[in-house]
């Protein structure tokens, strides 16, 4: 199994969730990517790219075979494709791995420009999964009910953990909504040489210093977001998808 | 029953309310009070908001105090630093540390009969020691820091708590082992493919599994 990858120029998106009531930005992510393969990006999927949770069966037929043209035509360039397995997509590993294209990951560690970088969901270090799978899985799939009925109720969802966390945010330094495990994560990999640490899951975006000249990077869910993760050379940065593509 | 302080009368006329509190006038004396009850009053009715007050700040004290450890937790982790040509540890050392290599790089010579000779040089990210630690048997090569270089030292205690905060840690280390095996199996079947027969190489597998066996035993 792939874990080490060397890669120049790498696109990291995260959360798609393809097939979920709440994406609407299908049309978006396939235009994102075909431009992204046109500018030489490697491209990093980080997690979750596909819905099975709480999968409308008719939506995941409509929105995959798009992308997976877009993904194609990246393979098809020369550039390479990894996957980088979630929590809503853990099933699809076998399935994944059929794709000839596509290289599915646990982890990605990348070293480009001599700097370290570690790709990963990060599903394993959200508490309430950590400590409790079967309860996460059977909310995560109830939560998909109200969900089909107004996909908005999500903006509530997000609303309400950053107000929940607020406190915490302040206090701790974390990304707004994201409980402070990511944080002592993303710490424990830069005792281990990382340089930047990027991780998707909570679809949170944001960055945060983690002191001497390391960083942890969230590029949030390209549900809503719209960001993504640039590494060049070694220098990785945050933008939005209109920034990468001029 | 409500009085007068000044006058000391009990004869008193509700006179409106002040911020929705009955005020009286005292028609003896002419004042217009509230009827609040005063630490004079009450004297022990403000302790429990005090040490509630007090309790509460101690909590939130002691809560950032031990959060603020939390998120930097890998400082109880002990890191080494060494410069150019320090040595790590020595071939035959009886120390049970492993250590990740944080910056810079580590050579890795074992030595032979002949001299010494060059095994490996780790980079940023890996590990060194491992078999030390997993094994409790003594170090087989010598480890020299190349450059400036900082190493995290892992104990056994260390390694299982560090594989419960950093799970994927222990799935690289089985990773990178595997590709040692591999690597040793492989160069071991060229050097004797080239010129002992396959019933000899046999015969030294068969030999050398057995000594591998007996040696692996841990030390009590």
């Amino acid at each position: 199994m792939i874990t080490q990858i060397q890669s120049g120029k790498l696109i990291v998106i995260s959360d798609l969730h393809l097939g979920s009531p709440v994406c609407r930005t299908k049309r978006q992510i396939v235009q994102f990517l075909n431009r992204a393969a046109n500018q030489g990006y490697d491209l990093c999927i980080n997690g979750d790219g596909f819905e099975v949770a709480q999968v409308a069966f008719q939506k995941l037929a409509k929105d995959v075979p798009d992308f997976l043209r877009a993904l194609k035509v990246l393979g098809n360039n020369g550039h390479n494709v990894y996957y980088v397995v979630g929590n809503h997509d853990i099933i699809l590993e076998n399935f994944l791995d059929e794709w000839g294209n596509i290289k599915i990951a646990p982890f990605l560690n990348v070293i480009s420009g001599g700097q370290r970088i570690r790709i990963e969901h990060g599903h394993l270090y959200d508490p309430l999964f950590v400590r409790y799978p079967r309860l996460y899985e059977f909310l995560t799939q109830l939560y998909g009910f109200p969900l089909r009925a107004s996909p908005r109720l999500y903006n509530v969802w997000i609303a309400f953990q950053k107000f929940s966390f607020y406190h915490r945010t302040k206090r701790d330094h974390v990304i707004p909504g994201e409980p402070r495990s990511f944080k002592i994560a993303a710490h424990e990999l830069v005792q281990r040489g990382f340089d930047y640490i990027i991780f998707g899951h909570t679809h949170h975006v944001s960055e945060v210093d983690l002191g001497d000249g390391k960083y942890y990077f969230n590029p949030g869910s390209s549900m809503f977001d719209r960001s993504c993760v640039e590494v060049v050379n070694g220098k990785v940065r945050l933008l939005e998808w209109d920034q990468l593509c001029g | 029953m409500i009085t007068c302080k000044p006058s000391g009368s009990k004869i008193l006329v509700k006179n409106g309310f002040d911020h929705g509190i009955q005020r009286y006038r005292c028609p003896a004396c002419g004042c217009n009070f509230i009827d609040t009850p005063t630490r004079e009053d009450h004297p022990d009715a403000a302790k429990p908001l005090v040490f509630y007050s007090i309790g509460k700040s101690f909590y939130h004290w002691i809560r950032n105090l031990i959060s603020r450890n939390e998120d930097k937790r890998f400082a109880r982790e002990l890191v080494m630093e060494f410069s150019d040509g320090e040595t790590i540890f020595t071939e035959g050392d009886e120390d049970r540390e492993m250590y990740i290599i944080q910056s810079g790089e580590v050579l890795i010579t074992k030595r032979f009969s002949s001299g010494e000779i060059h095994l490996a040089t780790i980079t940023k990210g890996d590990f060194v020691g491992e078999m030390a630690l997993l094994e409790s048997l003594p170090r087989n090569a010598t480890a020299k820091a190349v450059g400036k270089t900082r190493l995290v030292v892992l104990q056994p205690g260390g390694l299982l708590l560090k594989i419960r905060r950093d799970p994927t840690f222990a799935f690289e280390m089985l990773q990178r082992l595997s590709h040692r095996i591999r690597h040793t199996d492989e160069q071991f079947f060229d050097a004797l493919q080239r010129e002992i027969s396959v019933d000899a190489i046999q015969q030294i597998v068969g030999v050398s599994e057995f000594t591998s066996s007996q040696k692996s035993t841990p030390k009590p």
